[in-house]
Formats: structure tokens, C-alpha cells, sequence
């Protein structure tokens, strides 16, 4: 396995916290499909998508678009695939224009492979302050975004955050 | 006044334990898990005190759940390394 650029991904208290609220279990989440709807409408990315981090693989806790039908199956990536990587260091909502003029993205299979091209993405941040995952749109072709989008993706990440935890816990959430 | 039996308000024993952990798991994982969990949090078998008992409960429990989050994950990657062969043999 190769070195990981993140190694934060396999801290122990964030991966228990993802284990605590079940994003590692393959499930349907149809309490997050009207999210990524929103996410693909108000972004204009024809994907969109909630992913989960886990220790060496993300997941995909709902998403919608022309995605890989390999990758329906998989239902993740392996971790060195993640456009999400640096949420867990920076916890700020992020884009990337182009991922061929990116140096950290431009040779990932999803882009060399499945001509992902540019991306816009927020953390999930639990409740006890823990990255878990990410909310996130994706195109096919170069795009602008601008500070308005990136409050957007925040705000449907924090609200992906929320139902994620009240489906955990619904009583403490009443 | 009525008496309580058998309602499980007696303090499990370090056996009692195992065993219920090998009625989910099987005799030789329940008595790995459990050894490599005293062993981890530095004390040794037998387990007595309630306290320790309880650490040790909370370690399994937790190796448990960090075990789930890593198969899933190796999951992903074997079916990853499974679905780009066919593409390139195909």
C-alpha cells in the first residue's frame, strides 16, 4: 500500500467517529439523496455526491450522475483516489478549476480515466468536530466557482452532517 | 418482597465473558480478542476488577468498530483492483 499524502485520514478518534455513526456501513441513505440533488442544481455539476472517509477507502453515502457503472459497484474508490484528501487538513470548503492543471490531482484514475475535470467540495463535520466525509459536485469540463458556492456546499455539508448524526441517534435529535 | 433471579444483575466474570464472546465468534477468536485486549491495555489475565473489566469490554468494542471501517475499506479496494482488471482485459 502506498504511502498516504493524508495520513490524518486513519487518526483513531476520527475513524471511531465514523464507526459510531455507521458512514462506513453500506447502506441506503434516502435522507441524503435531496442533498445532492440541491448540490448538482445550485452548483450545475452533473455530479454530485456525499462521500465517506474511512481508513483506506472512501464510500459513497449517496450521489447522483453519469457515475462509472465499476464504480456503482464498488460503491467507493480506494483513499489515493479522494478529491476530498485535503478537507481533512484545511476543514474548509474547497474547489479545483481544471484537475489537468492541478498538480496533486491531474494523474487520479478519475480524472486520467473517467475525465473528471474539475470539483467543488465541503466537509462533513460531526458533532464532536471530526471530519467523516465530504459533500461535493464534479463536471466533466473546466469551471469557475466563486465564494457564494463554496458558503452553499458548506451549508448543505453541515446539514448533510445533521442527518447523518439524527439518523444515528433520532431520540437524541427529537 | 419479590426476589430477583436471574436478571443478569450479578457481575460477569471475566469467563462469562469469553464465552459470551465465543457464542458469537467461536472459542479460539473469543479467546485471541480477549487476551490481545488485556494485553494491549497493559494488564494481565485474570480480569477481576469491575473497572478493568469495563476497559477491557470498551477495547473490544472498539477494535471491533475500527475492524468494520478497515474491511470495508480493503473491500472497496479488492473490488476497485477487481473491476479495473476486467476493463483492461476486456
Amino acid at each position: 500500500m502506498t504511502t498516504l499524502r493524508y495520513p490524518e485520514v486513519r487518526d483513531r478518534a476520527r475513524l471511531l467517529e465514523v464507526a459510531r455513526l455507521g458512514v462506513d456501513v453500506d447502506e441506503p441513505r434516502e435522507y441524503l439523496t435531496e442533498l445532492v440533488e440541491e448540490v448538482a442544481a445550485r452548483m450545475g455539476t452533473p455530479l454530485a455526491m456525499v462521500t465517506g472517509l474511512l481508513s483506506d477507502a472512501q464510500v459513497f453515502l449517496a450521489g447522483r450522475g453519469p457515475v462509472p457503472e465499476w464504480v456503482t459497484e464498488v460503491g467507493g474508490t480506494p483513499i489515493e483516489w479522494a478529491f476530498c484528501g485535503p478537507l481533512l487538513r484545511s476543514e474548509e470548503a474547497r474547489y479545483v478549476n481544471d484537475f489537468t492543471a492541478d498538480a496533486e490531482f491531474q494523474d487520479n484514475p478519475l480524472v486520467t480515466r473517467d475525465g473528471v475535470r474539475s470539483y467543488i467540495g465541503a466537509p462533513v463535520i460531526s458533532s464532536r468536530g471530526l471530519v467523516l466525509g465530504s459533500v461535493c459536485g464534479l463536471d466533466l469540463c473546466p469551471r469557475e466557482f466563486d465564494a457564494a458556492h463554496l458558503q452553499l456546499v458548506q451549508d448543505l455539508a453541515d446539514e448533510t452532517a445533521r442527518r447523518i448524526e439524527s439518523h444515528a441517534f433520532p431520540d437524541e435529535y427529537a | 418482597m419479590a426476589r430477583i433471579e436471574n436478571y443478569g444483575h450479578e457481575l460477569p466474570t471475566e469467563q462469562d465473558a469469553v464465552k459470551a464472546l465465543a457464542d458469537l465468534v467461536g472459542p479460539q477468536m473469543a479467546e485471541g480478542l480477549w487476551s490481545l485486549a488485556v494485553q494491549a491495555l497493559g494488564m494481565r489475565r485474570p480480569v477481576v476488577d469491575p473497572a478493568a473489566l469495563r476497559r477491557v469490554a470498551e477495547h473490544v468494542m472498539e477494535v471491533g468498530e475500527l475492524s468494520r471501517v478497515a474491511g470495508r475499506s480493503l473491500k472497496v479496494r479488492i473490488i476497485t483492483y477487481e473491476a479495473l482488471a476486467r476493463t483492461v482485459s476486456s
